[in-house]
């Protein structure tokens, strides 16, 4: 059981760790949130097949991070820019890597989800719909409305 | 957007948790899980069982002095259980039609079993069988009876005439009725008293053993209601003159 999950753990780690931080932007955060998440999975008796795992894993990260988001210690902070977190800290970003961070930080979040999940991931649109739980053409629209705000950053910037 | 899809994937691979902290987290999530919660730690549960151990209590005291405070008097199972639910009605002021009961003998019983909506008068005091008939209809108590009737009968307050009172002898076989028997202190003062009435002795009948001594009538609201006595033969000639005194007042 525990070897199990620690190759599940070992697997999936860095991909809910990028979800949470692509949507939270916050080193800590994220490790809150992935470690919420695989307590979850640790916890949860009913066994999820190989296949569907990936997707529970992120469906539980977006919903987490969207409590985050919503908790007032949060909204609190959440006036502070970016560039007073930690994004940088951990990882060897160089500037590119930052400015793409920050134009990430101005979008919706609703599309930076859509879009990590299309762009890095590469789930098609109906594997998508079903992890976010919203219709094929809503994740369209969120792909196509996220790269458009996308880019208006990148001009903007 | 191939730039774009190229951008997101260069930033992202760069975004990796680092060993230590995984396996610190890795640590702390199996621990989560042999963390055994107790049951009785947990506020939800421990709340709960506080306020059923609250109500428990409250309803063990609130028990234990019910009678007490329904009556206003220590309930016990003994000769002045009519005094006691003489009480009840005084305390609960309960109106009661007087055409309710009209030749219902077990009127009273019924009318506290369902005013009240509880099981205590009859679970102890006004039960048929836990009516000491027998210890009460003696002589003596009798005698207390037709003297107070009498009281009553010459006042001109009156406000309960509400039983029928029929009073067994102690070997006579217990009729199903819930009677108000006499006792040796206020308490039938309290139901007799209230006897308005232009008493008149109709009847003298019985059996063989007994004499049923129906021995007065009355009107109260223009009702007419009648008393009984059941009586040994032997306490018969007692009862006679008794109540041949009676009419000559």
């Amino acid at each position: 059981m525990d070897q199990q999950f620690d190759y599940l753990f070992n697997k999936y780690k860095n991909d809910v760790y990028r979800l949470a931080y692509s949507y939270m932007l916050n080193v800590e955060d994220a490790e809150d949130i992935t470690q919420k998440v695989f307590i979850k999975l640790y916890k949860h008796k009913v066994y999820i097949p190989d296949g569907e795992l990936k997707k529970w894993l992120f469906r539980v990260t977006i919903n987490n991070c969207k409590d985050y988001f919503r908790a007032s210690f949060f909204r609190k902070r959440s006036n502070v820019s970016i560039d007073d977190l930690s994004i940088s800290s951990n990882f060897t970003f160089d500037k590119t890597d930052e400015d793409f961070l920050k134009q990430l930080q101005k979008i919706n979040k609703k599309y930076v989800i859509v879009l990590y999940l299309y762009y890095y991931l590469g789930y098609n649109v109906e594997e998508i719909a079903s992890i976010i739980n919203i219709s094929e053409s809503g994740v369209k629209s969120r792909l196509r409305r996220g790269k458009i705000e996308f880019k208006k950053e990148m001009e903007r910037f | 957007m191939e730039k774009f899809s190229n951008m997101f994937k260069k930033t992202m691979d760069k975004i990796k948790l680092n060993e230590k902290k995984s396996e610190e987290m890795l640590s702390i999530i199996k621990k989560s899980k042999e963390k055994k919660h107790n049951l009785f730690l947990k506020p939800t549960f421990a709340s709960i069982v506080i306020l059923l151990l609250c109500i428990i209590n409250v309803g063990i005291v609130f028990a234990s002095n019910y009678n007490k405070w329904l009556t206003g008097v220590e309930l016990k199972k003994d000769n002045n259980s009519q005094y006691v639910c003489g009480k009840v009605f005084e305390k609960l002021n309960i109106k009661i039609k007087t055409d309710e009961f009209k030749n219902n003998n077990t009127y009273s019983y019924n009318i506290i079993e369902e005013k009240l909506e509880t099981n205590i008068l009859k679970s102890n005091y006004l039960k048929k069988d836990g009516f000491n008939l027998e210890y009460n209809a003696n002589d003596e108590n009798i005698t207390n009876l037709l003297l107070i009737m009498k009281d009553g009968i010459n006042r001109e307050s009156i406000m309960l005439s509400l039983y029928t009172v029929t009073i067994h002898t102690k070997d006579y076989e217990l009729q199903d009725k819930y009677n108000l028997c006499v006792a040796n202190d206020e308490s039938e003062y309290y139901y007799i008293k209230s006897l308005k009435t232009n008493a008149v002795i109709t009847d003298l009948s019985g059996g063989d053993t007994h004499i049923k001594v129906k021995y007065i009538t009355f009107t109260y609201n223009k009702m007419i209601y009648t008393i009984s006595i059941y009586i040994d033969k032997k306490d018969a000639d007692f009862i006679y003159e008794f109540l041949e005194s009676l009419k000559e007042n």
